[in-house]
């Protein structure tokens, strides 16, 4: 019988020590498992993968927590073989330091009296103070520490009020201002009724909402929204599908049509092109842009890649190809890398209007919604016309309303100008 | 020594030292090793508290006791003594009786061992014998907890 640690393998092809998440344990401790079998699902940020079992034994001790993001190389957990001491120089040295983990896991959570009253007095969490105590124990030193860190943030809070007051009178305030730090907020415990039902978040659904609330929490969103006359598109596409659909063997979608219109936008106006970096804006040269695929309850946003470089039958070809990776869970990590910009295919579910929350740390998304036929006013006579709406989420840090204003106008003319002549599908 | 005529009042006990991170309490000639250990101790970043108990019976200074005791919630006691029947377990158990709330770490004991009388044998005297360096190490194991 001897020891082995079975570490995070390398996911995704190109990333190199870029770890993984732990989304599940498949085993628990005294599982039997054989070898290459899985034994935890991990996500990367875009990608789910099973790590199989180096060995085949008894898994002894999990040390990575669900939810633990981990670097490659990094030990997960240990399992015991049966037979032979192959390495027992890795077994022996790495007794000791398992010991030493389980030791600290438990002293973190043995609070002694004054620890427990402070925190009870203070209402706070001892999950969230760091113990620097033997094996990790919280001291009363820790805790105090802890509660006058909080004092600090409050006063800082209250400081920084009437600094604001005395900049909007427009009296002669120090220009210096204090750098905003959010307040924190607990949430409050939902508790479920008897009959509810309770999902575990774990997996994509978990990485889909820590992205959501980095994405709406940093980056101050704002909306616009302009409507397109899609009649020429429409008369175009349907002259075009059912030939298109015999010669090709796929769809020849409208979404085709919007990304290709919104390439050539963004090669005219590349400030949508870009991300926030702090102390720069990082305008891409590349024209990649997102898709958002719902499959089941997951999203997938899988790219294409250089779509002002390629026809309408390209961009149809690749959506029907992610489109279909999607929904067979065959999307790779390097499908979902490098976006630019993001277009939304909400017309698919029937929205005629929505606000995208930008995919971070992209500036930009667009919302495409129904095609729907609508009665319009042309040169002062109604006719029935295709129109869409197309809403857009700018990243305010970046961009600003006139130059998306510029460029949703942009996007408008080359739409409402489409026919065989301007835009030939191969 | 001050130069004129003093008393040592009877029934208080009297801080020796003042510190944040444990508290040790004792009397007579341990007092003096413990300020020695405290004083190494200061350099690695221990501060110590310390108490002189002078009047061990009776009546103990119980307000002073509980007072160290509840300051820093890692209390050290020593005695020259057998550790089993000596004073400082009279005085863990006034901390564990009014203290239980503040107490950080277990109330430790660091006393001669529980053998009938001090040995002829030197090294052995040397063993049962109090010192700075069992006080030191005793403070840090504490600090550490």
């Amino acid at each position: 019988m001897t020891l082995q640690r079975i570490n995070m393998p390398q996911l995704g092809g190109e990333s190199v020590t870029e770890g993984g998440t732990v989304s599940n344990w498949l085993v628990k401790v005294g599982d039997y498992v054989e070898k290459y079998d899985a034994i935890a699902e991990v996500m990367t940020d875009k990608v789910n993968a099973e790590v199989p079992s180096s060995y085949s034994g008894v898994i002894k001790d999990l040390i990575a927590d669900e939810g633990e993001t981990i670097e490659v190389g990094q030990l997960m957990c240990y399992i015991e073989v049966e037979g032979q001491l192959r390495e027992p120089v890795t077994t022996v040295s790495e007794t000791p330091a398992k010991e030493e983990k389980l030791d600290s896991q438990n002293m973190k959570t043995r609070y002694s009296p004054v620890v427990m009253r402070l925190a009870q007095e203070h209402n706070i969490e001892l999950q969230t103070v760091n113990g620097t105590g033997k094996s990790g124990r919280i001291t009363r030193k820790d805790i105090e520490k802890y509660i006058n860190n909080q004092h600090h943030t409050n006063e800082a809070e209250i400081q920084e009020n009437p600094t604001e007051d005395m900049e909007q009178h427009g009296s002669d305030a120090v220009e210096e201002i204090e750098e905003f730090t959010p307040p924190i907020i607990r949430r409050k415990p939902v508790k479920a009724k008897p009959g509810d039902r309770e999902i575990p978040v774990t997996g994509l659904r978990r990485t889909i909402a820590q992205n959501m609330v980095r994405s709406k929490t940093e980056i101050p969103h704002a909306w616009m929204m302009i409507e397109v006359d899609v009649t020429n598109l429409v008369a175009y596409r349907n002259d075009e599908k059912n030939n298109f659909r015999e010669n090709e063997g796929y769809n020849l979608s409208y979404f085709a049509f919007f990304l290709n219109a919104v390439a050539k936008a963004l090669k005219k106006f590349p400030e949508l092109n870009s991300c926030w970096a702090g102390d720069k804006i990082i305008q891409r040269n590349e024209i990649n842009l997102s898709i958002a695929v719902a499959h089941e309850h997951e999203l997938y946003v899988p790219v294409i890649k250089n779509v002002d470089e390629k026809s309408i039958k390209g961009i149809a070809k690749e959506i029907a190809q992610l489109s279909k990776k999607a929904r067979t869970g065959t999307l790779a990590k390097e499908d979902m890398e490098d976006g630019t910009f993001t277009v939304n295919n909400t017309g698919s579910f029937g929205s005629v209007e929505s606000m995208g929350v930008i995919n971070y740390p992209q500036s930009a998304i667009l919302q495409v919604e129904s095609i729907v036929k609508r009665p319009v006013i042309i040169d002062n006579m109604f006719a029935a016309r295709d129109m869409v709406n197309l809403c857009l989420s700018l990243d305010h840090r970046v961009l600003d309303g006139v130059i998306c204003g510029a460029f949703m106008s942009h996007v408008k003319a080359i739409l409402e100008n489409i026919s065989s002549d301007t835009t030939p599908i191969y | 020594m001050p130069e004129e005529d003093y008393t040592v009042p009877i029934g208080k006990a009297d801080i020796k030292r003042v510190g944040e991170d444990v508290t040790v309490i004792t009397y007579g000639l341990c007092v003096h090793f413990a300020k020695q250990a405290a004083e190494k101790l200061e350099q690695e970043g221990i501060s110590t508290e310390i108490v002189d108990l002078r009047t061990v019976y009776p009546p103990l200074d119980q307000e002073t006791i509980k007072a160290a005791a509840s300051k820093t919630g890692k209390v050290l006691l020593v005695t020259e003594d057998n550790k089993e029947g000596s004073i400082i377990g009279e005085v863990a158990a006034i901390i564990s009786e009014h203290c239980m709330f503040d107490l950080d770490a277990p109330i430790k004991r660091l006393a001669g061992p529980d053998v009938p009388a001090m040995p002829y044998a030197p090294p052995l005297e040397k063993e049962f014998m109090m010192n700075a360096d069992k006080i030191e190490q005793a403070i840090r194991e504490l600090a550490e907890f």
